[in-house]
């Protein structure tokens, strides 16, 4: 004997027309399977409907406002180790290879903060250089390259600006309230 | 709130919303308190253990707090409310991957304090979610949320498949397969009738 559609019937939502509904109470006279699976519906119907709303023991508010205390607390330890690690990173980038270089010869400490202030006058000196070489490629870049090139390179450095940005937001100046 | 439909489009609760989204923690405490008791009952069902059910509600409600910026006004609140919690608790649910595979090996049910009714009415409460306990149980996380999400939160179709971010005829199929479940599990715990000489399996009917 088939037991569709009357199965699907038995166990979904749609309401029957009188056609359907005949057709259903007349299998169900005859099919001992469909009346159980419509007794049982019933009864899990029930069983669910009489259990009720079960309500959190009381103080709920409270404790849900200590948490969010708690939580604050630790979002912002969260992100003060955020930003320090950023730091640490950015200041080891710098003075890993220096220190590397100053450790391989043995000096005593005043030849060593001797050695430091001549490589931090280079670095001053460098960078001066920089900034020469970066005057002379700006004035006669517009000449060497074409500006499709010119535009590509902004753009990385934009984009490497924005994610240096978006990095420092995300870790150091974030709202708790905006979420983890 | 069974379903407090009407408390969706209370005026308190508009000026609530509004004033959480801006970082109001009060405001958000008065929605906390309003909302309370059927987040919790979602993570009730959902887990079946008060402690759990404290935890994830107290979550789901931090987390609800951190996303206010990104909620939508022109959405129901509560369901939207009610779809982090589901969400979590299905999370939960699937960490846990504790089959349980028989009625028998359930832990036995954890009493909650019955505040307010008589000892009939207490008794009939008792009753029904013992039921419902043993019933959801054999559900998987999913089927277990759309079914908490219908009977006891009364969403519409809709409004669960948006919860869950399921279509509506994966919720409508879910729900179906689900009350099947549920209909051969009660029957298999329930005595034979003399009427039909035998067990009948719900499962041949198909």
């Amino acid at each position: 004997m088939s037991h569709q559609p009357f199965e699907d019937w038995i166990l979904d939502d749609e309401a029957l027309s009188g056609e359907e509904q005949q057709a259903l109470d007349a299998h169900r006279a005859v099919c001992a399977s469909c009346t159980r699976l419509g007794t049982a519906r019933t009864a899990v119907d029930r069983g669910l409907r009489q259990a009720g709303m079960v309500a959190p023991s009381a103080g709920f508010t409270a404790r849900f406002s200590q948490r969010l205390v708690e939580q604050r607390v630790r979002d912002g330890r969260r992100q003060a180790w955020g930003t320090f690690a950023l730091a640490a990173a950015a200041a080891g980038v710098v003075a890993i290879p220096l220190v590397f270089r100053l450790g391989q010869d043995r000096m005593s400490p005043g030849e060593w903060v001797v050695q430091m202030l001549i490589r931090l006058y280079d670095a001053w000196i460098g960078l001066r250089v920089a900034r020469g070489f970066i005057q002379v490629a700006w004035n006669s870049l517009p000449d060497a390259l074409p500006p499709a090139w010119i535009l590509g390179i902004m753009a990385a450095c934009l984009g490497i600006g924005v994610v240096w940005i978006a990095t420092l937001y995300r870790f150091a100046y974030r709202r708790v309230t905006e979420g983890a | 709130m069974t379903r407090s439909r009407a408390a969706s489009i209370d005026r308190g609760e508009t000026r609530w919303l509004e004033r959480a989204r801006q970082g109001d923690e009060a405001a958000f405490a008065e929605l906390v308190e309003a909302y309370q008791r059927p987040v919790y009952n979602l993570c009730y069902r959902m887990l079946g253990d008060a402690g759990e059910a404290e935890d994830a509600a107290q979550e789901s409600f931090l987390r609800a707090y951190r996303g206010m910026r990104r909620y939508d006004p022109k959405r129901s609140f509560s369901t939207w409310l009610l779809a982090i919690a589901s969400h979590h608790c299905i999370d939960q649910l699937r960490r846990r991957r504790l089959p349980v595979d028989s009625l028998e090996e359930l832990e036995p049910w954890e009493e909650i304090p019955d505040t307010g009714p008589g000892p009939e009415k207490a008794a009939t409460l008792r009753e029904g979610r013992e039921t419902a306990r043993a019933l959801l149980a054999r559900l998987g996380p999913q089927d277990r949320a759309v079914v908490v999400l219908r009977y006891w939160d009364e969403l519409s179709t809709e409004e669960i498949a948006e919860a869950l971010s399921l279509t509506v005829k994966a919720v409508k199929s879910r729900l179906h397969r689900a009350r099947k479940q549920m209909a051969e599990s009660w029957l298999r715990n329930e005595p034979e009738p003399a009427w039909n000489g035998g067990r009948a399996d719900v499962a041949s009917a198909v």
